[in-house]
């Protein structure tokens, strides 16, 4: 993967080179949930190796000068993604055409999605923003209801089941179920306020 | 809502994305499952909420960045005083520099550096700071005392291996800095990854380092 051919563009290009060591501390939160949110339902990938290996490329071929380094690694771990995506979809398709004659000249892999790939950045950005807004909206609810707010970050956020949170908290199943409901339809409205569409 | 919609409602808000997911939703009316696809996505957002970067110290790439602060690798405020002195470069003129790099720093950062020690500036910055007023990064470093903890103690034995002294050395020459930064960068890598949960034994950590080194030296000069 070279990240530097696929984002940089003549108008991203400023004249003052800046350390990546730099800006991954400034970017590395944006690049892990991307990764994170990419990869919620693959189970052969992590987002650590993920971003590990985008910086390895970067190390090994400095892009120069960048006008936007969060659109930069964003691009770079949405492609490095893709790229894994696309590898395990060839090496599926090898074998099951195995025993087939393929056709000579098909590309295999996952070209349906390379639609926009500069929109696509986009919107992972403006996505990352509604993230932070939801961040500032539990913060919000953890002053007015701490419990919705402990209730809904557990069950959403760190995908436990309302019985082992109701056994934590000891109450019903049935009680966490309405705590999280509420909290969620809460959580909405603190955004809608925002006027963060969901 | 009716009570089956209800309970149809909570499966759905506990099963993660997938087809079983899609499932449920498939039984919804058109009204409704656009409520539903609105509490889904709130709760998704939640989730990406609570997964982001881990901290610092436990995150190997930064920790290979050299911008975990290392307090092997510490920077002596009377060193960059006189380093700051001798190049005529103000703290407001350094601030300003390394802010253009990319660093967020204030003026009060540089006057605090030069007064006191600073365990928070990691060696990327040092090493920064150290090229903007003109001194090799070392002639800015503090030695202090190792401080042992038993992490340190699990990564002592590996550091005394031959293997990774030559590791370290071939870290430097690929990332163009000095064998004391790559020797930090590449500790606080080690122990990025057993403060994150795993315990690698000797060889695998050593593996590790070995196929990090090898990805960086590989088509460097394409």
């Amino acid at each position: 993967m070279d990240p530097q051919q696929d984002v940089v563009s003549e108008a991203d290009v400023s004249t003052v080179p800046q350390d990546i060591g730099a800006m991954y501390l400034k970017h590395r939160d944006v690049m892990y949930s991307v990764a994170y949110a990419m990869l919620r339902t693959d189970r052969h990938n992590q987002a650590e190796d993920v971003v590990g290996e985008v910086m390895v490329s970067i190390l090994k071929h400095p892009p120069g000068s960048v006008r936007n380094w969060e659109a930069y690694l964003v691009r770079a771990v949405q492609n490095k993604i893709r790229d894994l995506w696309k590898s395990a979809a060839h090496r599926h398709e090898q074998l099951l055409l195995a025993d087939a004659a393929p056709l000579e000249g098909d590309r295999l892999g996952g070209d349906e999605v390379e639609d926009d790939p500069a929109s696509e950045v986009v919107d992972l950005m403006v996505r990352q923003q509604t993230v932070q807004s939801v961040r500032a909206a539990m913060a919000e609810m953890e002053t007015w209801d701490p419990q919705a707010a402990y209730v809904l970050w557990q069950c959403a956020g760190q995908e436990r089941s309302s019985q082992q949170v109701a056994d934590e908290l000891g109450v019903s199943s049935s009680r966490i179920r309405q705590i999280a409901s509420k909290a969620r339809k809460k959580l909405i409205s603190l955004l809608e306020a925002k006027e963060v569409e969901l | 809502m009716s009570e089956e919609t209800d309970r149809l409602l909570e499966r759905l808000l506990e099963e993660p994305p997938g087809p079983q997911r899609e499932q449920i939703l498939a039984r919804f009316d058109a009204d409704r499952r656009e409520e539903a696809l609105k509490l889904l996505d709130a709760g998704d957002l939640v989730w990406e909420a609570a997964h982001t970067a881990p901290p610092l110290e436990k995150d190997p790439v930064a920790a290979t960045l050299g911008l975990v602060p290392d307090p092997n690798f510490q920077l002596d405020a009377k060193a960059l005083l006189r380093a700051c002195q001798t190049s005529r470069i103000k703290p407001t003129a350094l601030a300003g520099r390394l802010n253009a790099r990319g660093w967020k720093v204030d003026t009060s950062d540089v006057f605090r550096w030069q007064t006191r020690s600073a365990p928070d500036v990691p060696p990327a910055l040092i090493k920064a700071i150290a090229e903007e007023v003109r001194i090799d990064p070392e002639r800015l470093v503090a030695r202090s005392q190792q401080r042992r903890t038993p992490l340190l103690e699990v990564a002592e034995d590996i550091v005394a291996t031959p293997r990774f002294h030559d590791l370290v050395q071939r870290f430097a020459k690929v990332r163009r800095i000095s064998v004391e930064m790559a020797e930090s960068a590449m500790k606080s890598r080690m122990l990025a990854t057993v403060h994150r949960g795993d315990m690698p034994d000797k060889e695998q950590m050593l593996a590790s380092l070995e196929s990090l080194v090898h990805a960086l030296e590989t088509d460097q000069g394409r």
